[in-house]
């Protein structure tokens, strides 16, 4: 299957940070969650994929291309949403269509108001006066409204309310009805990412922990509970564990762990979790 | 780029009718009291006031990050800012060349004055937009209001040379000043497309 991202060995150097050797692939037809805490690298590379920072080093390809090096037109083919509305706020929908048209080379009137009315969003009100979750819904109208064929979204979903979320997953689902598109989402909503993506690729302290199918992942971890003792007995099927008052929690790898032993599914949340605040065993 | 400079323009819209009056009334000072150095001041006050208004819009926007994730390019960007200076700029030094013939103050003296303060408004435009493209508007103001300070002295001493050499002599000088805001208006460019370059959004 032919990508339609590809980052190989990112490194961007900041004061306080560094994102080093961050190496995944967004496949075409498939959807890939970005998982980490605050500060893991998340925004500076789905920057680096949209060409606002500068990489101090590594490769970042859209559509086979180094990212500097595309066009005008290849950009249109990527529609972004950062975390803020990045959209201006003085303006109202009928300005923002008036600015768009030329931005976008493929940019269609007709999508972006059929969009706005269906999140019932007013035509002649300001940007400004919206709710948070409105802006949300007119940075994502705008995304998908120029011919679009990779998404690339930064906390889209942050902040909004369970209904308001679950109007942007369907429009996501609709978007990926075509074999040809992609999305790369970012999110600390993981039970949003649960049901969209195929692939979950997990940043920490600025480093890919892993790059996997979420499917394989549930057949990969499981989580074992038992006594400090217990744990310590599995050896390396143990990933980290955590101790609590009540004994010991592991992240288990379920081909090194003993076929009879209960194991618990491992949800992403839970695998993020023993990855950033478990320790390993000595 | 278009698509850039018409969001100036909607973003800055409502401000239009401010600058409109405040334009008419140095207009009408000048034609009053016979003194072009009123309305000219203005031009150069206002060619880097409107793009510093729409890059405080964008400031608070991100606008920046929106345009290079949309395929505007970061020498786009750094262009779009000058080209809206020069929009303001030109029309309204046109106006100034009419304002003259018209006021009856046409003379070689009123002639220099024109010219200089059009080189003037450029090379304002040209040091007060780097610095802010580097270091935000909100500090950036600080540089705008010292080189406003800067050019109300230059403005003073230009009188005194106007009255006291006069003829040919300051027309010439009038022109070297204007070349100077033309040759330092691409240089300044090519300085902020570098600022833009080198910058991480």
């Amino acid at each position: 299957m032919a990508d339609n991202i590809r980052i190989c060995g990112l490194n961007k150097n900041f004061k306080g940070f560094t994102l080093e050797n961050v190496t995944f692939d967004v496949p075409k037809g498939s959807v890939v969650g970005l998982i980490g805490e605050n500060g893991a690298g998340k925004s500076t590379t789905i920057k680096s994929i949209l060409g606002l920072v500068n990489p101090s080093g590594g490769r970042v390809e859209v559509f086979g291309k180094e990212v500097s090096a595309l066009m005008a037109e290849e950009k249109g083919r990527i529609g972004a949403v950062l975390g803020e509305t990045c959209l201006p706020e003085n303006l109202n929908l009928k300005d923002i269509d008036g600015v768009m048209k030329h931005i976008f080379p493929q940019w269609d009137t007709g999508k972006f108001f059929s969009f706005a009315d269906s999140f019932s969003l007013p035509r002649d009100k300001k940007v400004r006066e919206f709710s948070r979750g409105m802006r949300q819904k007119v940075s994502l109208s705008v995304a998908l409204s120029h011919g679009a064929e990779v998404l690339v979204l930064d906390e889209p979903t942050a902040g909004l309310d369970p209904v308001a979320r679950d109007e942007i997953l369907d429009l996501l689902y609709d978007f990926m009805q075509d074999e040809e598109h992609s999305i790369l989402i970012s999110s600390h909503i993981v039970s949003d990412l649960e049901k969209l993506c195929d692939y979950i690729a997990f940043l920490h302290n600025g480093r890919t922990m892993f790059f996997e199918e979420k499917d394989r992942l549930e057949e990969k971890y499981g989580i074992f509970r038992g006594t400090e003792e217990e744990v310590r007995a599995l050896g390396r099927a143990v990933v980290k564990y955590t101790r609590g008052e009540y004994g010991c929690s592991a992240l288990v790898l379920r081909e090194e762990a003993p076929r009879e032993l209960p194991l618990e599914r491992a949800g992403i949340e839970d695998i993020m979790l023993y990855f950033v605040r478990g320790e390993k065993l000595c | 780029m278009l698509g850039t400079i018409i969001k100036d323009f909607k973003n800055i819209f409502g401000q239009f009718i401010y600058y409109f009056v405040l334009m008419v009334v140095f207009m009408a000072v000048s034609v009053i009291t016979k003194n072009i150095y009123y309305y000219m001041g203005a031009i150069v006050f206002f060619c880097v006031a409107v793009p510093l208004s729409a890059l405080a819009y964008d400031e608070k926007d991100n606008w920046d990050k929106f345009a290079l994730a949309s395929g505007v390019t970061r020498n786009q960007l750094a262009v779009s800012r000058y080209l809206l200076g020069l929009i303001v700029f030109l029309p309204m030094w046109a106006v100034s060349f009419i304002l003259v013939a018209a006021g009856g103050m046409w003379n070689i003296e009123n002639l220099s004055v024109l010219l200089s303060y059009g080189g003037i408004a450029l090379l304002t435009i040209d040091a007060i937009l780097p610095v802010v493209l580097k270091i935000g508007v909100e500090k950036g103001r600080l540089v705008y209001i010292l080189t406003i300070l800067i050019v109300i002295a230059l403005g003073g001493v230009l009188a005194f040379l106007v009255e006291a050499i006069g003829g040919d002599s300051v027309l010439y000088s009038s022109v070297a000043v204007l070349a100077l805001g033309i040759a330092g208006f691409f240089l300044s460019i090519k300085i902020a497309c570098n600022i833009y370059r080198k910058k991480d959004f």
